[in-house]
């Protein structure tokens, strides 16, 4: 099987871009300034490789805690014991994502406070339905024939699921959670919108004072990690699932 | 021994299985045939209790099926669906080992056990063991599905229309190589098909199903030359027979009586004997142990016609 080789040497160049931007802060800030005029010559206060790792940190732990629950969500409402409950939790777990995330987040200050605790709830909630549909998409797409050859053969529920089900769904499985993480490092920006920090803080302050600087200075780190993250998941999507 | 007692399935009002009663017995090769929506598949389903039933009793080998748990029970009985669904993601060796792994047998068990199986249904052992389903033409899948049915000897097997997806030319030659297989190893195989040539081929008995319900049960012989209605008479038409005479060896049925002629080679059948007949216009054929005459080929096709005339 072929590794998309092309991916991975983009993955690799774009992550020493971004090692150096957030490592060689002021110097990237220099550049920025010739091209942009502020008012404010003296960048940020506090260094990007902080705001950076918040950031990081945050998008980490909340995709580790969404993939875990969204993963079982889903493979238990596939299941005999689940069934009853899919309708049910799909549409909670759709509700999730009907929310822009802007609202989701104001609704998580006056629940759960200010700060992270709040903005990765928040996250968590945000990022579980595209992990969630593409379980039960993946585990119902299994063909029925194969999934009853496996019973046939004196499967339990549990070893169908290990050794068939998750398996064969393991690429649309993986998709889902792509499609998760990236969605989950852009919408962490808005985690500085509660005080949880991140790269947002530059965002939202670059915003405030109308400099154009300080909002690349946050934007820019933040596409550089989605791309990194799509081009290395899909890498490891292909290197996983099963071929012909 | 498979009993089957009064056995009724439904699905909702629809009954798919009505108070049906068979038995099959050990080394038999019992085949179910009839059209497409019967019933067949539902009734095979039973057994191995991959659906429950709504009424009756199924007793295999003395034993209660409700006494033991499903999926204990379906690692003892060997099962090839419909359409095979071997598992794309595993080689021919890993699809092969399914059921020996599920019994915990040791590594080099299973290694061994996987290439007779392979060498069994004819296929080179290090040729196949590594290749993936989606690199086996038709055939090359039907075969390892069989393979993998039978990797861990079940005294049963529960087959529905293994061979259902092959090209005639392959289908034939499947056919015949599982039959010597079934006689060599002895087992118990319970065989659905629609295909009345497949039958006549392959069985011991016939259970002709119609509508959920058993309309005869009898050796192929007896299907073709005495059925029981209609329903039976205008499944097979008239063809039947050829495959009736298809499964006599002529060498079996020769008179001593010798004739000046190459005879027919040693593994004709009856089939044979009557197309040499047809084309060349002779009414004695010679064989190697004898010949065969029209007159008791006419006997051999059917009995009755004599008594009638
Ligand atoms: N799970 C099911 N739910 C409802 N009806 C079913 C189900 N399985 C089979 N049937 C119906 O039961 C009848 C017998 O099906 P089946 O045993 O598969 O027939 P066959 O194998 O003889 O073609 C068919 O009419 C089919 O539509
Ligand atoms: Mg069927």
């Amino acid at each position: 099987m072929k590794v998309n080789k092309k991916g991975l040497i983009v993955a690799a160049f774009l992550t020493i871009v971004l090692a150096v931007i957030v490592i060689y802060s002021k110097g990237f800030e220099q550049v920025l300034y010739r091209f942009f005029s502020s008012k404010n010559e003296e960048g940020s206060r506090t260094l990007l490789a902080v705001y950076f790792f918040e950031h990081l940190w945050m998008v980490l732990l909340s995709s580790l805690i969404a993939i875990v629950l969204g993963t079982s969500i889903g493979i238990f409402i596939t299941t005999s014991y689940g069934r009853e409950f899919k309708e049910l939790l799909l549409k909670t777990v759709n509700l999730g994502q009907a929310f822009p995330s802007p609202a989701l987040l104001a609704l998580a200050v006056p629940i759960l406070g200010y700060g992270i605790k709040g903005a990765l709830i928040a996250l968590v909630i945000y990022i579980l339905m595209p992990i969630v549909y593409n379980v039960v998409i993946g585990i119902e797409e299994v063909p029925k024939d194969i999934v009853d050859a496996a019973k046939g053969m004196g499967m339990s529920e549990v070893e169908v699921y290990r050794k068939v089900k998750i398996p064969l769904a393991l690429n649309v499985i993986l998709g889902g959670i792509r499609t998760a993480l990236v969605i989950n490092i852009s919408a962490t920006t808005l985690a500085a919108t509660v005080g949880a920090g991140g790269l947002g803080v530059l965002v939202v302050n670059g915003v405030k004072t109308f400099d154009m600087v300080l909002i690349l200075e946050g934007v820019i780190p933040v596409t550089l990690l989605a791309i990194i993250v799509e081009l290395l998941l899909k890498t490891l999507q292909q290197r996983l699932i099963w071929n012909a | 021994m498979i009993n089957i007692e009064h056995v009724t399935k439904k699905y909702g009002d629809f009954i798919a299985v009505n108070d049906l009663s068979l038995t099959v017995e050990s080394s038999e090769f019992l085949v179910i045939l009839g059209p497409s929506g019967c019933g067949k598949s539902t009734l095979l389903r039973l057994i191995n209790k991959m659906i429950e039933r709504n009424d009756g009793v199924v007793m295999i080998n003395g034993e209660n099926i409700d006494d033991l748990k499903g999926v204990e029970l379906r690692k003892t009985i060997g099962y090839v669906i419909q359409n095979i669904g071997l598992f794309p993601h595993m080689n021919v060796h890993k699809n092969i080992a399914t059921v020996p792994r599920l019994l915990k047998w040791k590594e080099d068990t299973i290694d061994q056990r996987v290439a007779d199986m392979l060498t069994l249904v004819g296929l080179e052992p290090s040729t196949y063991k590594d290749k993936k389903p989606a690199q086996l033409s038709g055939g090359e899948a039907q075969r390892i599905g069989v393979a993998r049915a039978m990797a861990s000897d079940p005294a049963i097997l529960l087959m529905d229309e293994p061979f259902g997806a092959v090209d005639p030319i392959n289908r034939l030659r499947l056919q015949k190589e599982f039959r010597k297989i079934q006689r060599k190893l002895k087992k118990t195989v319970v065989f659905v098909t629609h295909d009345t040539d497949e039958a006549l081929l392959l069985a011991d008995r016939i259970c002709i199903m119609n509508k959920g319900e058993i309309v005869q049960v009898d050796s192929p012989e007896n299907i073709v030359l005495h059925p029981k209605n209609d329903f039976v008479k205008d499944f097979f038409k008239e063809e039947g027979i050829l495959t009736i005479l298809s499964r006599k060896p002529a060498v079996d049925y020769a008179e001593p009586i010798e004739v000046d002629e190459n005879p027919l080679h040693k593994d004709a059948t009856m089939r044979d004997v009557l197309l040499k007949m047809l084309t060349t216009g002779q009414d004695r054929v010679s064989l190697s142990n004898g010949s065969i005459s029209w007159d008791a080929l006419l006997q051999i096709a059917g009995s009755d016609v004599h008594e009638s005339e």
